[in-house]
C-alpha cells in the first residue's frame, strides 16, 4: 500500500473514532433523580398542648418515614378556632402538597376545606369524624366505642350499686354526641347502675364548676363521667373541696397534664385515652399514599385505651401518656 | 397507512435484507464485530457491576458499623460524664454523713446550676421516706417511691450505681419529665452509726434522644437501643408504632448477634448492626434500610444496562460503516465483473485501497488484458484459417491446371494416342474427386498419396516424362490423416522450380512414415536445388507469393500456404522443412502427428 493510501485510511478510522466519540458524550450521565419532596401541613388542635405535641410526634415519625416534609401550625392556650383557620389559609397560600387538620369546629371544618378545594389541595381530617367536601379521609377514634369504655369503667369502680352523672358541655359535636351514646348504652347494660343523670356544664370552667358543686351538694351521684377535660378537672376539684376527693369516681376523656396529675393524685379514677401519636401518623400515612396516587381508606378509626393510676406508667403507656420529642 | 408509504415500507425492508443477507462479508463483518465488542462490554459490565456492588455493599455495612460504633461512643462517654457526676454529688453530699447543711446545699445547686441536664438530685432512706432533695420541692404522696424500679435496683445491689430505663419522673407536682434515673444504695457513717441511703440522681433523657435521633443512616435508617438484660426498648424513635403493633423490631436477634445481621421489614430489606455499650447493659442498634443505601447499586445496574444499549447502536453503525468501507473495492470489482459478464471487455479496475484489493484489482487487470489478447488472437487465426481455406478451396479447381491438362489431352487427341488419353482422364476425374472428397478438410494418407499419384502422372505426361516418379508409403502410414492438398503444391514446387529446367531426367520420391507420434511426408527431388539460405526464406512471413500462379502449372496455392496450414491446424510444432542445395536437389518433409484413422474411412476409394 502506498504511503498516500495509508494515510487516507487512517484518517478514514479516526473520522469513525471521532462519530463513536462523539455519540458516546451523548451516553446517559450517573446521576440521582430525586423525587419532589411532598410538603404537608399539620394543623394542630386548639386547647389540647398534649394531644398536639403526640399528632406532631406521630406525623414526625411518618414524615420521616415515608420522605415527606412535614409543617406543624401550633396554637397558643388562648387561641382559637379563628387562629385555626388563618394558619390552615395560610398553610394553603403556601403552597402546601396536603393539609392534616384537626378542626376547631364545623365552621372552620367547612371553610378550610372549601378553600384548599379551590388550591386543589387534599385535606384529611384528624381526630374528628364530621366531614365535608374535598375531604379526601378522617382517621378517628371511634368515640362511641371510646364511650361504652368510660362507662364500663364506671360501671366496675361503682361496684354494687349507684347512680351516675354524665357531665359535659351541651354540643352539636359529633364526637361529643357519639362518646355520650356509647356512655349511655354500656351502662344501660348494668342493672346494677340505677340511675343516669345528663348534665350540662355550659361554657367556660367557672361554670362547669359551679354544675359540679350543685350535684356534689345534692349528693345523688356516686360517679361522674366528664365528657371533655374541661368537665373533669371541673368535676375533681369540686369533689376535692367538698371532701369527697377518690370517692367521688371520676371517669373522663384526654391525656392533658392535669388529668394525669389528678389520675395520678387518685381523683380522677379511669381515663379514656385516644392515641395522638397513631392519629398524627396515618394521617401523614395516609396523605402520602394520597399524593402518590394510591387508594386510602376514607375512614380510619382507632382504638382507645384504658388507663388508670395503677397502669399509668407502665413503659408502653408512658409513652401514649406523656408525649415526648 | 396509505398503501403507498406501506408499500415504500416494504421495499426499504426488503433492500435491507438484502442488503444485511447473512452470508455476505459485509454482514458477517458488521454482525461479528457487534457481536463481540457487545460481548466484551457486557462482560466487563457485569464484571465491574459485580465488584462495584461488592464495595457498595461492604462499605454500606462499613459505614453502618461506623456510625452505630460512633453512637455507642458517644454514648459511653456521656454515661461516663454522668457517672462521674454522679460520684462527684455522692462525695459532696455524703461526706461526713452530713447531708442537709447549708454548706452541701450550696455545693449541690453548683453542680446543678453547671449541668442542665440534672434534673433532680433526692437522697432516700430504705423505706422510701426523702432525706434531702434539691431542688428542694414535696414529694407526691402518689409516687409509690419504695415501688419504683430505681429504688428496687438500689436495693437489689448496694453500692453498684445503676442507671433505670428512660421513664417518667413522677415524684413532684406539676412535672412529667422523661429521665433516665441514676440510682445506688449506700451506706453511710452518720452520727456515729452505719446508716444505709439511696441517692437518685435523675438525668434528663433528652440528651441522650438527641444523641440517637441525630445519626442518619439514609433517609429511613435510625438507631435504637435496648437494655440487654430483658430486652426492653430504651430508646427507639417510633417506639409509638412499636406499642401500637405498627412496627416491630427483631429484639431477640439483636440481643444473639455481636456483629450485625440482615432482616426485612413490610418487604424491604434492612441491614442491622450492633454495639453493646459498656458498664450500663445497653445495646446499640443501627437499623439500614439495603434500598437507600444499596441505591449506587440499582443506579449503577441502570447506568451500565443504559451505556450497553448505547454501544450496541454504535457498534453497529460503527460497524456498518466500517464494513461498507471495506466491502467497497469487493463490490466495485462485482459491478466491473459483471460488466466484462454481458461482453464489455474494455472496462478496468481502479488500482487502489488496501494492498489486498489493490493487489486484486491489478490481477483482475492483467488477467482482463490477457482475455483481450487472446480473443484478439483467436480472431486474426480464425481470419487467416478462413483465407487459406478459400485458397485451398480455389486450388481444388485451378482452371489454369485443368486448360494445360485438357490442352495436353487435345493434342494427345490429335497425335491419336488414345491410351494416354484415356489414363490422363482418369488420372484428371481421379484427381479432381479426391480434390473435392465431399468436402471434408482432412483425409486419409492413403487418399492423399493417391491425390499425388494421379497428380503426377498428369504432370508426367504433360512434361513428356521428363522424370520419373516413387511413392513408398508404411501401412501404417497410409492410415493416417492428414490435411487435404498438401503434397500437391509441394510437388508443383518441385517440377516446376526444381526438374523443370533440368537437362537429365529428372526423380520425385515420395515417401510417408511414422516416427512415434509423428507423420512424416517426404517429397524428394533431384532438382537444380536452391541455395540454403532461400530455402529458409520459404517459409517466413515475408515469403515471396509472386510464385504464386508464376507458371500456368502451378496450383496456385503456395508452399506457405500449406506450412501455415499445417501449424493453424495441428500447432507450431508441425509444418514443413526445406533441405536443399543447389545442383543437388530439394528434400520437403511434412511433419504432422500422427492420427489413425477412424474405422471405414481407411479404404475410402
Amino acid at each position: 500500500m502506498s504511503r498516500q493510501t495509508s494515510g487516507r485510511w487512517l484518517l478514514r478510522f479516526l473520522t469513525i473514532g471521532l462519530l463513536a466519540g462523539m455519540s458516546a458524550c451523548g451516553l446517559p450521565q450517573l446521576e440521582r433523580d430525586e423525587p419532589a419532596v411532598r410538603q404537608i401541613t399539620l394543623i394542630a388542635p386548639v386547647h389540647a398542648d398534649e394531644l398536639g405535641d403526640a399528632m406532631r410526634l406521630g406525623a414526625e415519625a411518618a414524615a420521616k418515614e415515608f420522605g415527606a416534609e412535614l409543617s406543624y401550625a401550633p396554637f397558643k392556650p388562648e387561641e382559637g378556632s379563628a387562629a385555626q383557620l388563618k394558619a390552615a389559609v395560610e398553610a394553603l397560600k403556601g403552597g402546601t402538597d396536603a393539609l392534616l387538620i384537626d378542626p376547631a369546629d364545623s365552621r372552620v371544618l367547612d371553610s378550610a376545606a372549601l378553600q384548599a378545594a379551590d388550591h386543589g389541595v387534599p385535606v384529611f381530617i384528624l381526630n374528628d369524624n364530621r366531614s365535608a367536601d374535598g375531604v379526601q379521609a378522617s382517621i378517628s377514634v371511634d368515640n362511641e366505642e371510646a364511650g361504652r369504655k368510660a362507662g364500663l369503667a364506671m360501671a366496675e369502680l361503682l361496684g354494687e350499686k349507684g347512680t351516675v352523672v354524665v357531665l359535659g358541655r351541651q354540643s352539636d359535636d359529633p364526637d361529643l354526641v357519639a362518646r355520650e351514646l356509647g356512655i349511655v348504652n354500656a351502662l344501660n347494660e348494668q342493672p346494677h347502675v340505677s340511675g343516669l343523670i345528663r348534665t350540662s356544664c355550659g361554657e367556660g370552667l367557672g361554670s362547669c364548676r359551679s354544675v359540679a358543686r350543685q350535684l356534689l351538694r345534692e349528693g345523688q351521684a356516686e360517679g361522674i363521667i366528664a365528657l371533655d377535660a374541661q368537665a373533669s378537672l371541673a368535676a375533681a376539684a369540686e369533689a376535692e373541696a367538698a371532701d369527697r376527693a377518690g370517692r367521688m369516681k371520676i371517669v373522663t376523656f384526654g391525656n392533658e397534664l392535669k388529668q394525669l396529675e389528678l389520675l395520678q393524685d387518685g381523683l380522677i379514677h379511669t381515663l379514656i385515652v385516644q392515641n395522638g401519636f397513631s392519629i398524627g401518623y396515618l394521617g401523614v400515612k395516609q396523605a402520602v399514599l394520597h399524593l402518590a396516587g394510591e387508594d386510602i381508606e376514607r375512614s380510619t378509626r382507632l382504638d382507645t385505651k384504658v388507663i388508670n393510676a395503677g397502669n399509668m406508667f407502665w413503659m408502653d403507656n408512658q409513652k401514649l401518656l406523656f408525649p415526648f420529642g | 397507512m396509505r398503501p403507498a408509504a406501506r408499500f415504500r415500507l416494504s421495499y426499504f425492508i426488503q433492500h435491507l435484507t438484502r442488503r444485511l443477507r447473512a452470508s455476505s462479508i459485509r454482514s458477517i463483518m458488521t454482525w461479528s464485530f457487534s457481536v463481540f465488542v457487545v460481548l466484551v462490554v457486557i462482560m466487563v459490565a457485569v464484571l465491574l457491576f459485580d465488584r462495584f456492588s461488592r464495595t457498595a455493599e461492604r462499605s454500606a455495612y462499613i459505614n453502618s458499623q461506623q456510625i452505630v460504633d460512633q453512637v455507642s461512643y458517644n454514648l459511653e462517654d456521656y454515661i461516663q460524664s454522668m457517672s462521674r457526676l454522679y460520684r462527684a454529688i455522692e462525695v459532696n453530699m455524703l461526706e461526713g454523713g452530713q447531708w442537709d447543711g447549708p454548706e452541701v446545699t450550696e455545693r449541690l445547686d453548683t453542680i446543678m446550676g453547671s449541668r442542665e441536664d440534672i434534673v433532680s438530685i433526692a437522697l432516700f432512706d430504705q423505706q422510701g421516706r426523702l432525706l434531702v432533695n434539691r431542688p428542694s420541692l414535696p414529694v407526691r404522696a402518689s409516687a409509690h417511691v419504695s415501688g419504683q424500679s430505681w429504688f428496687h435496683a438500689a436495693l437489689r445491689v448496694p453500692g453498684h450505681l445503676s442507671f433505670s430505663l428512660p421513664h417518667v419522673q413522677n415524684l413532684y407536682a406539676d412535672s412529667y419529665k422523661w429521665v433516665v434515673s441514676m440510682s445506688k444504695g449506700i451506706t453511710v457513717i452518720r452520727n456515729g452509726r452505719p446508716e444505709s441511703v439511696i441517692l437518685l440522681v435523675d438525668i434528663n433523657f433528652r440528651q441522650i434522644d438527641e444523641l440517637c435521633s441525630r445519626v442518619s443512616l439514609g433517609k429511613k435508617g435510625y438507631v435504637y437501643i435496648i437494655d440487654e438484660g430483658a430486652g426492653n426498648m430504651v430508646y427507639h424513635p417510633q417506639q409509638q408504632l412499636i406499642y401500637m403493633g405498627l412496627k416491630r423490631e427483631n429484639v431477640d436477634e439483636a440481643l444473639k448477634v455481636t456483629e450485625g445481621y440482615l432482616d426485612e421489614e413490610s418487604g424491604l430489606k434492612r441491614l442491622n448492626t450492633t454495639r453493646s455499650l459498656a458498664n450500663i447493659g445497653w445495646k446499640v442498634v443501627g437499623v439500614a434500610y439495603l434500598d437507600e443505601v444499596m441505591t449506587t447499586r440499582a443506579e449503577v445496574n441502570r447506568y451500565l444496562i443504559q451505556v450497553v444499549g448505547v454501544v450496541l447502536v454504535l457498534v453497529i453503525i460503527v460497524s456498518m460503516l466500517l464494513s461498507a468501507t471495506l466491502t467497497r473495492p469487493i463490490r466495485r470489482m462485482e459491478r466491473t465483473m459483471k460488466a466484462v459478464e454481458r461482453g464489455d471487455f474494455a472496462v478496468e479496475l481502479p488500482v487502489g485501497g488496501p494492498l489486498e484489493v489493490e493487489r486484486l484489482s491489478s490481477r483482475f487487470n492483467l488477467m482482463l488484458r490477457k482475455i483481450r489478447q487472446l480473443m484478439e488472437q483467436i480472431i486474426e487465426e480464425q481470419e487467416s484459417k478462413r483465407k487459406y481455406e478459400l485458397e485451398a478451396l480455389q486450388a481444388q479447381i485451378n482452371p489454369h491446371f485443368l486448360y494445360n491438362t485438357l490442352n495436353s489431352v487435345v493434342r494427345m487427341v490429335g497425335m491419336s494416342k488414345n491410351e494416354d488419353v484415356v489414363t490422363m482422364i482418369t488420372s484428371l476425374s481421379k484427381l479432381f474427386r479426391i480434390s473435392l472428397s465431399k468436402g471434408k478438410t482432412v483425409i486419409t494418407v492413403r487418399e492423399e498419396l493417391e491425390h499425388a499419384r494421379h497428380y503426377l502422372t498428369i504432370q508426367q505426361m504433360r512434361f513428356k516424362r521428363k522424370f520419373q516418379f516413387e511413392i513408398e508409403a508404411e501401412e501404417q502410414a497410409q492410415d493416417c490423416l492428414t490435411l487435404k492438398l498438401v503434397l500437391q503444391p509441394l510437388i508443383e514446387n518441385a517440377i516446376v522450380h526444381g526438374i523443370e529446367y533440368m537437362v537429365d531426367e529428372g526423380f520425385i520420391r515420395i515417401t510417408a512414415r511414422v516416427t512415434g507420434q509423428t507423420l512424416m511426408l517426404e517429397i524428394c527431388d533431384n532438382g537444380v536445388g536452391m541455395p540454403p539460405e532461400k530455402a529458409s526464406r520459404l517459409l517466413s512471413a515475408d515469403a515471396p507469393q509472386a510464385q504464386k500462379n508464376s507458371s500456368g502449372a502451378g496450383s496456385g496455392v503456395g508452399v506457405k500456404n500449406v506450412h501455415d496450414r499445417i501449424q493453424l491446424y495441428y500447432g507450431a510444432q508441425y509444418g514443413l522443412k526445406f533441405e536443399s542445395e543447389l545442383e543437388e536437389g530439394t528434400t520437403v518433409r511434412i511433419r504432422m502427428p500422427a492420427v489413425a484413422a477412424p474405422e471405414g474411412e481407411a479404404d475410402h476409394e
